[in-house]
């Protein structure tokens, strides 16, 4: 089931506040477990078995490390034991289809015969529930966190609908407390409801009419110059707006039964530099490659070379997580040598010289991450370079007939509707030599008006999403693939 | 910083602290009310008949873990609730009412001319798509042939081709502006007979429309004008049907009504009412025509003779349901025309249905009319078309 379907909306929310306000607050974790399985299994049954296996041995490895002392050398023991399950599992299947693929183009070119191989489905949501199994174990090892002794609180935990599928990568050290006691007002709902709204508009209004033609201009056989930098741009608003929006709904929905799910961006296409764009970029992967990986890799703690190793490992396995293909794995090698690259940069200016200004800093990038995006985006490879191909103006320079047709109005507009909104933050900034005055408060401090704006907005936004969903069909979350 | 992904402004005032905190309150109230709402809505479209046979057929363990229960409620939801009509309508409104789009089937001109994008856009293959469509033709011509029933193909030009003026800078790929001629080289070069109307219709052009604005086929200015032009080609490919003594007459109602508008319906503006404040294109309106019969000839010959007419057949598309094209070729021909044409037929539909059919094998005709859209030769092959490829 996803957020922007009817049956979300229409089937399944409404019956779970139902139920869960009804219910006395002990039974409400029974209401969320219930509730999210079902949710999961909406999708495909079979697979929430996984999920129910995954939850049971993480959470029997948990306590056994707390029976044996968290920092005990047989906790260490189960703790490898229980990464060893967990990443397992995603290895087996997310990159076994590659591995196989990969190992019969290899013996292929020897001339060998190719190993037979069944295609494995990805079951939703596995990358992100593994990844909050290994946070939990190392978690508890390093006593970050306490363990676990109700079953149905770890289970409630890993299976809350709202981030089971595609994040944010909540800890378990985040809610750990809101399981056992957490805050209900009708305030609490209402904001809760707002980011939820505020989301869906993101991403059924923006990101989905701007979906058609992001797909049609990467499906294009020779893109010319102008096509090439319109699929690199609109995907790098849609991807945005997709995924951001998504995480709001899931952090919204959290919020309306009184959870504090932490955010995952902070306005990353405002960012000035790449270190900057990854310190607002999906914030709950980035931390968790930098606690996780990064930091007991050693981060930055074991000279520069190490660290421009680091980086460079820790950004490649973030690619690789994204998705088994070389796409995906270069995606993340552009991303550490641009790291690389700023962290040598940064290193080499004299200190107290002035930093690059904003605009430029934010300009280049944005075209670092644009071109980036076409990686994460394309098909394949070859895929990636015919679109490099285009912007590079190596197959004409104007927009093809095959695009033009697909641009239409309303995709038109709100390509620089997408834009404007990533930059409207700036708005009470100073920007240049020009200061825009907007009163502390926002909307809110403008009178009667700027409160009925403020208050009516979300559901304005939620209403124009709503018909726009309703006469088309849905177009699938992006982060859902990973 | 105010962020628009974390809605999180820094309020100092108490007075504005409160404030937003009943607004947050209000918002909380709105949106059980809307939950409310939901609900009925879903829980309405679940016991609508439509949605009830639907369901009634998944209902088992193996469509359950299969998924298919999921995708039948999913399809439920998204097509039966009870503000389905509201809501496909305000989509509509929003879009051209907002951003003058019209969906991702109708493009939209000037002074509200609409067109379909299948007209506009290139196809993947077009060229082999048309070769096929010709090759099909050519195949059935001659069989046809062999059994001494004529063909003539009208080949119906797009109306964003006729009606270019008013597309006002939407853009038509080269593939589809040469697609006409292409296809009539085509049909000429496998000795085809076939009706070039796009010459005609561009010259009648000249004196006003011969396309309705708000939807996509020609009008009965234009199908009139056609009619005749195809008559007179029909009269020279099988002088045989000559003048069977029948004659038609058109009449006009006086008071001008509503015309078709399948564009309005693609838009989801077809329900939209027409208020002071303009929510959609102003439907076209018309002084409906309808062509009946007033005179047969008398009976002759014995028994066994051939009766008078009966001997040309109409296939086609929607083209020949509009406009009241069937009728004024009657007129034009002064016989009868059976009409086999299919709504959205395509190319192959209507005749594959008519070839395979008992009226085909027991009562021949003289001459077959086979009216195709120029917008679909250039499409893939649909599995009529395949089929009809294959023979009939």
């Amino acid at each position: 089931m996803v957020f922007a379907s009817f049956e979300f909306l229409f089937l399944f929310l409404p019956p779970f506040f139902a139920v869960y306000f009804l219910t006395p607050f002990r039974y409400r974790n029974w209401v969320i477990l219930i509730f999210s399985w079902a949710f999961y299994a909406w999708w495909r049954v079979d697979f929430l078995a996984l999920l129910i296996a995954v939850t049971v041995f993480t959470f029997t490895i948990a306590r056994l490390m707390d029976a044996a002392g968290p920092q005990s050398p047989r906790a260490k023991t189960l703790m490898i034991a229980g990464l060893i399950g967990n990443l397992g599992v995603l290895a087996y299947f997310k990159y076994a289809n590659f591995g196989v693929a990969t190992f019969n183009q290899l013996v292929g070119a020897m001339g060998l015969g190719a190993v037979g191989w069944a295609e494995i489905v990805l079951p939703i949501g596995l990358s992100f529930y593994v990844l909050q199994s290994v946070s939990y174990l190392v978690d508890v090892r390093r006593g970050e966190v306490p363990v676990s002794r109700s079953f149905l609180n770890y289970a409630a935990y890993k299976a809350i609908f709202s981030q089971l599928i595609a994040g944010p990568i909540v800890r378990y050290a985040e809610i750990g407390e809101e399981l056992k006691q957490r805050h209900h007002s009708l305030r609490q709902f209402g904001i809760g409801s707002r980011t939820f709204m505020i989301g869906f508009a993101m991403k059924v209004a923006i990101a989905d009419t701007l979906s058609p033609l992001v797909d049609a201009a990467f499906a294009l056989a020779q893109p010319t110059l102008v096509d090439g930098w319109l699929a690199a741009i609109v995907y790098t608003l849609q991807l945005y707006f997709d995924f951001a929006g998504y995480s709001l709904m899931a952090i919204g929905l959290a919020r309306m039964i009184g959870f504090s799910f932490p955010p995952n961006f902070d306005n990353p296409y405002l960012a000035g530099s790449i270190q900057d764009f990854w310190q607002r970029w999906h914030l709950t992967l980035s931390r968790f490659l930098r606690d996780y990986l990064y930091i007991p890799l050693g981060g930055n703690r074991a000279g520069p070379r190490r660290t421009y190793v680091n980086l460079m490992l820790v950004m490649t396995i973030g690619g690789l997580w994204h998705g088994s293909s070389w796409n995906f794995i270069l995606w993340g090698v552009w991303h550490g040598g641009l790291l690389g690259l700023h962290r040598w940069w940064s290193r080499r200016r004299p200190r107290g010289a002035p930093g690059m200004p904003f605009a430029s800093g934010n300009a280049l990038t944005m075209l670092a991450v644009l071109i980036g995006w076409v990686l994460f985006r394309a098909k394949d490879l070859d895929g990636a370079l015919t679109v490099y191909a285009g912007m590079l103006g190596l197959h004409g320079t104007g927009l093809s007939d095959a695009l033009a047709w697909q641009v239409t109005p309303d995709r038109l507009w709100f390509v620089p509707l997408a834009a404007a909104l990533v930059y409207l933050p700036l708005l009470p900034k100073r920007v240049g030599r020009w200061a825009i005055p907007v009163p502390a408060g926002g909307l809110l401090a403008n009178g009667a008006l700027g409160i009925a704006a403020w208050t009516l907005a979300p559901f304005v936004g939620f209403a124009l999403a709503t018909v726009l969903l309703y006469s088309r069909d849905a177009v699938p979350f992006l982060y859902f693939q990973f | 910083m105010t962020s628009i992904t974390q809605h999180s402004i820094r309020i100092t005032s108490p007075a504005l602290y409160g404030v937003r905190a009943w607004s947050e309150r209000l918002q909380g109230a709105l949106a059980i009310g809307l939950l409310a709402l939901g609900a009925w809505q879903g829980l309405a479209a679940l016991t609508a008949p439509a949605a009830q046979h639907r369901l009634a057929q998944v209902l088992d363990g193996s469509s359950i873990l299969a998924g298919r229960t999921a995708a039948a409620v999913n399809f439920v939801e998204a097509h039966y609730l009870p503000a389905d009509g509201v809501l496909r309508a305000a989509g509509g409104v929003a879009r051209w009412g907002i951003f003058r789009s019209g969906g991702p089937q109708v493009a939209v001109g000037c002074n509200d001319w609409l067109y379909l994008t299948d007209e506009l856009r290139p196809w993947p293959d077009a060229s082999a798509h048309m070769q096929a469509r010709a090759d099909t033709l050519s195949r059935i011509a001659g069989q046809l042939a062999a059994r001494n029933i004529g063909l003539v193909v009208t080949l119906v030009p797009d109306k964003a081709r006729i009606e270019a003026a008013t597309r006002c800078g939407t853009p038509r790929s080269a593939q589809a502006d040469a697609r006409y001629a292409a296809f009539m080289d085509l049909l000429k070069t496998r000795a085809i007979p076939a009706v070039d109307l796009a010459a005609p219709m561009t010259a009648a052009r000249q004196d006003g429309p011969v396309f309705y604005r708000t939807d996509t086929h020609w009008n009965q200015r234009g199908a009139a004008m056609m009619a005749d032009v195809v008559a007179k080609a029909a009269m020279t490919a099988a002088p045989e049907i000559g003048d069977a003594g029948f004659r038609f007459r058109t009449d006009r109602a006086e008071a001008p009504t509503q015309g078709p508008g399948d564009m309005l319906r693609l838009m989801s503006l077809d329900q939209v009412p027409d208020l002071a404040v303009k929510l959609r294109p102003s439907p076209d309106l018309q002084n409906l025509e309808q062509t009946v019969q007033v005179e047969a000839p008398a009976e002759t010959g014995g028994l066994l003779d051939d009766a008078p007419g009966g001997g040309v057949v109409l296939l086609g598309s929607s083209f020949s349901l509009n406009g009241n094209f069937h009728g004024r070729l009657q007129e034009a021909l002064h016989t009868p025309v059976g009409n086999f044409a299919e709504a959205g037929g395509g190319f192959a539909s209507s005749a594959r249905t008519y070839f395979k059919g008992g009226a085909f094998a027991d009562t021949p005709p003289k001459l077959v009319i086979w009216e195709i859209p120029e917008r679909v030769v250039g499409q893939p092959l649909d599995a009529a078309d395949r089929a009809l490829a294959e023979g009939w």
